[in-house]
C-alpha cells in the first residue's frame, strides 16, 4: 500500500499541497480527482521523488519510500514523454533497463506490451509517426514495461475517443484486479465513478476527501430523490423538506436529508410517479459540495499546475 | 549506498550512455560530419602541396642564349618537381613587357641576368643557377677536350635524402604553428560535443522525456551517461580524423610538415578530455534551466564568455608566455584545457605544472558535478521562462 501521511509543498507563497494525507491500495483503482491547479500532479511528482515534499512522508508498504523501491512503480506523466525520433519498442526497452531488468527481459517485456496494447504492428514505426492515441499507449506500455506493484498515472484519459477510452478502462481494471495499486487523476468524474473503488479528492492542495467511494456515498448527509411523474410535477417544488436541485418538465431531481423517509415524501402523489430513484449523491455532487464548500474557508492562491 | 546500489547506478549510468552513442553514433549528422572532417583535413593537408607541385614555371630568354640551356633548366626545374616553359622574346623590352603582364615568371638576359616583377623566387632562382652552371661547365668541358661520356661521369649526382628527427621541443615558428593547431582544435573540439551535451538535454526536457526518466533515476546518473556517451562518439570521430590526418601525412612524406611531439600529442588529449567534460557538465546544467533550443544560446553565455577568455589567455600567453598571469590562467579549470595545451606545445612545461593543474581541475569537476547535478534536477521539471540559478543552487 502507499500512503502520503501530511505531505505539503510550498512554492514561494503558493501552497501547492498542504498536509496531504491518503492511500492507494493494491488491487483496486484510485480515481485522483480535483480542480485544475488543485496539486494533484505536485502528489504524483511526490511519489516520484520528483518534487522534494517539505513536510510529510510517503511511504510504499509502510517503509518510507526509496530510490529502489520507486523502480518497482509506473509513473506516466501528464505531459507524455518520449524520444519522439526513436522506434516504437526502442524507448520502452531503454526504460525497461533503466527500471532493472535485463536486456533480453526488457526486449520481451516491451514486445508483449505492445502486443497487448494492439500495436503489434506498428512495432517498427517511428513514435511521432503514430496517431495522438498510439502514442498514448506506448506512453502506458512505457510505464507497464516492467510490471509495476504501483501505477500512477496522471489524466491517462485526456484525448482518448470514446473506443480508446473503454480499452484504457478495461487495461487499468484488470491491473488492479491482478493485484496492482492503481492511482490516475481525471478531470472525468463518470469515469473514475464508474471504474474506481477508491477516490481522492483535493482542492487548492487539501485532500477533501479519501477513501471507498461507495462509504464515502453512504456516509454523505444528503440522498437524491429522482423522480418523474404523469402530471402537476409543481406539487414536488415546495417540500419542505426537500431542495430542488434539477427540475426538467416532469422529472425532478431532489435533495434531502439522509434521514427523511423518501416513501412518505411521495405518499400525496404515489398514484402518479412513473419513475423513482432514491441514491447516495454521485461523485460529481460530492466533489462539487467538497470543492464549493472548501473555496471560501481557504485563502490559499491556487495557480501552480496540478 | 550499497556496493550493490552503486553497481546499479553504474548500469543505469551505461545503459543511458548506450543509448547516446546508438542514437549519436547512428545519426547522419554524425557519418556525415566524420566524412566531412576528414575531407576537410585531408583537402587542408593536401590541398597546398598540389597546389605548389603542380605550378609550371614560366621563363622567357633574351639576347645571347648560351646552347644547352632549354635542357639544362628543364632538367633543373623537374629536379624539384615543375614543369617548364620557355618563351624566347628579340628584344629585352618585348621579354620586359612580358613580365610586367605576368605571362612569363622571369626574364634570362644573355644567360647572366634575372629579371623579375615583383621579387625573386628563390626555388627558380636556385633551378636557374644550377642550369647556367651546368651550361657554363660543359661549355668549358668542351673546351678542354673533355668528352661528354666523361663529363657526365663527374657530374654523377649526389642521392640526398631527407629526415625528420623531431625535435625534443618544436622551437620557434613551428612550435607557435603546433601551439595554435591545437588551440584552435581544443577550442572547436569542446564547443562542439559540449554543444550536443546541450542540445540533447534541452531536447529531453522540451520533449519531456527528462520526468520520466527522473522517475527511474537519479539527475546525475542521466548527466554522467549523457556526457559520458557523448563524449565517447566524439573520441571516436577525432580518432577517426586524426588518423586519416597522421596516414596523409606520412604518405606524402612531407619534410616541411610541422612535427609533434608525442607527448604534446598525449597531453592535448587529456586536456581535450577535461575540457569537454567540464564544459559539458556547465551546458547541461544551464541548458537544463531552458526549455527551447532557442534560449539556449542565451543561457549558457556565461560559459561561452569563459571559453573566449581561454582564447584571449592563449594571444596574452603568446605574448608573455612566463607571465604569473599566463601561468595562473593555466591552472584555472575553465581556461586551462586551452592554455595548458598551448604553453605544453610552445615550451617544455614542467611536468609538476601539468600534473597539478590536471589535479586542480579533476577536483573542480568533482564540486561542479554535484552542483550541476542540482540545477539539473531542480530545472528539469520547471518549463515556461528561464529558471533562476539562485533558485536551484540554495539548499532546499
Amino acid at each position: 500500500m502507499l500512503e502520503l501521511q501530511g505531505v505539503s509543498k510550498r512554492y514561494g507563497d503558493v501552497a501547492a499541497l498542504s498536509r496531504c494525507s491518503f492511500q492507494v491500495r493494491p488491487g483496486r483503482l484510485t480515481g485522483f480527482v480535483g480542480p485544475n491547479g488543485a496539486g494533484k500532479t505536485t502528489a504524483m511528482r511526490a511519489i516520484f521523488g520528483l518534487v522534494i515534499p517539505d513536510a510529510g512522508t510517503v511511504s510504499w508498504q509502510s517503509q518510507p519510500v526509496t530510490a529502489a523501491a520507486r523502480r518497482r512503480f509506473g509513473y506516466m506523466p501528464e505531459e507524455r514523454g518520449l524520444y519522439p525520433r526513436m522506434g516504437v519498442a526502442d524507448p520502452l526497452v531503454l526504460l525497461g533497463r533503466l527500471s532493472g531488468l535485463t536486456a533480453a527481459t526488457a526486449i520481451r517485456e516491451a514486445d508483449r506490451w505492445l502486443d497487448v496494447l494492439g500495436l503489434a504492428d506498428r512495432k517498427t514505426a517511428r513514435l511521432d509517426d503514430l496517431s495522438h492515441g498510439n502514442q498514448q499507449r506506448v506512453q502506458l506500455a512505457a510505464a507497464l514495461v516492467h510490471s509495476p506493484e504501483l501505477l500512477v498515472l496522471d489524466e491517462p484519459f485526456s484525448g482518448l475517443d470514446p473506443l480508446a477510452m473503454d480499452a484504457m478502462s478495461r487495461l487499468l481494471a484488470d491491473l488492479a484486479h491482478a493485484g496492482a495499486a492503481v492511482l490516475f487523476s481525471s478531470h472525468q468524474l463518470d469515469v473514475v465513478e464508474h471504474l474506481c473503488e477508491d477516490v481522492v479528492v483535493i482542492d487548492r492542495g487539501h485532500v477533501v476527501l479519501t477513501g471507498d467511494l461507495n462509504e464515502i456515498r453512504d456516509s454523505a448527509p444528503d440522498r437524491y430523490l429522482d423522480v418523474t411523474v404523469s402530471r402537476d410535477p409543481e406539487r414536488l417544488l415546495h417540500l419542505t423538506d426537500a431542495v430542488v436541485v434539477a427540475h426538467d418538465g416532469a422529472r425532478i431531481r431532489l435533495r434531502v436529508g439522509r434521514h427523511i423517509d423518501p416513501v412518505t415524501l411521495v405518499a400525496g402523489i404515489v398514484g402518479d410517479v412513473q419513475r423513482l430513484t432514491y441514491e447516495p449523491p454521485t461523485l460529481s455532487e460530492l466533489f462539487r459540495t467538497a470543492v464549493s464548500g472548501k473555496a471560501s474557508s481557504t485563502q490559499e492562491v491556487s495557480g501552480v499546475a496540478g | 549506498m550499497s556496493r550493490a546500489d552503486r553497481r546499479e547506478g553504474w548500469r543505469r549510468t551505461w545503459v543511458i550512455a548506450l543509448r547516446e552513442v546508438r542514437e549519436r553514433g547512428g545519426s547522419r549528422a554524425y557519418r556525415l560530419s566524420t566524412v566531412a572532417g576528414i575531407l576537410l583535413v585531408v583537402a587542408l593537408l593536401l590541398v597546398p602541396s598540389l597546389l605548389e607541385k603542380s605550378k609550371d614555371y614560366h621563363v622567357g630568354l633574351t639576347g645571347v642564349v648560351p646552347s644547352g640551356t632549354v635542357s639544362a633548366l628543364e632538367a633543373q626545374t623537374h629536379a624539384v618537381d615543375h614543369d617548364l616553359q620557355v618563351t624566347r622574346f628579340a628584344t629585352i623590352a618585348a621579354g620586359e613587357r612580358a613580365v610586367r603582364d605576368k605571362r612569363i615568371d622571369v626574364l634570362l638576359v644573355d644567360g647572366t641576368r634575372l629579371e623579375w616583377r615583383t621579387r625573386a623566387d628563390s626555388t627558380l632562382t636556385a633551378a636557374v643557377a644550377s642550369a647556367m652552371q651546368a651550361v657554363h661547365i660543359r661549355a668549358q668541358a668542351d673546351r678542354l677536350g673533355i668528352s661528354a661520356g666523361q663529363l657526365a661521369q663527374l657530374l654523377v649526382p649526389v642521392t640526398l635524402t631527407s629526415r625528420t628527427l623531431g625535435a625534443a621541443h618544436t622551437t620557434g615558428k613551428d612550435a607557435n604553428t603546433v601551439g595554435f593547431i591545437a588551440v584552435g582544435f581544443m577550442y572547436l573540439a569542446i564547443s562542439f560535443y559540449a554543444g550536443f551535451v546541450l542540445t540533447g538535454v534541452v531536447q529531453e526536457k522540451a520533449s519531456r522525456v527528462a520526468e520520466v526518466l527522473l522517475a527511474r533515476m537519479p539527475a546525475h546518473e542521466i548527466l554522467t551517461g549523457k556526457v559520458l556517451g557523448i563524449g565517447a562518439v566524439g573520441l571516436a570521430q577525432l580518432a577517426a580524423i586524426s588518423v586519416v590526418a597522421i596516414v596523409t601525412v606520412a604518405a606524402m612524406g612531407d619534410a616541411n610538415a610541422p612535427s609533434i611531439p608525442a607527448d604534446v600529442l598525449a597531453w592535448t588529449c587529456l586536456w581535450f578530455v577535461l575540457g569537454y567534460l567540464l564544459y559539458s557538465v556547465l551546458y547541461a546544467a544551464l541548458g537544463a534551466t531552458t526549455s527551447r533550443i532557442e534560449d539556449a544560446q542565451a543561457a549558457i553565455a556565461p560559459v561561452t564568455g569563459l571559453m573566449l577568455l581561454s582564447y584571449f589567455g592563449v594571444i596574452y600567453a603568446e605574448e608573455n608566455p612566463d607571465a604569473a598571469l599566463t601561468v595562473l590562467l593555466s591552472y584555472f579549470p575553465a581556461t586551462a584545457p586551452v592554455v595548458m595545451t598551448y604553453r605544453v606545445a610552445l615550451h617544455a612545461v614542467p611536468g609538476w605544472q601539468m600534473v597539478t593543474s590536471a589535479v586542480v581541475m579533476v577536483l573542480a569537476m568533482w564540486g561542479l558535478i554535484r552542483v550541476a547535478g542540482r540545477i539539473y534536477s531542480g530545472a528539469l521539471l520547471r518549463f515556461g521562462g528561464r529558471v533562476p540559478l539562485r533558485e536551484l543552487v540554495r539548499p532546499s
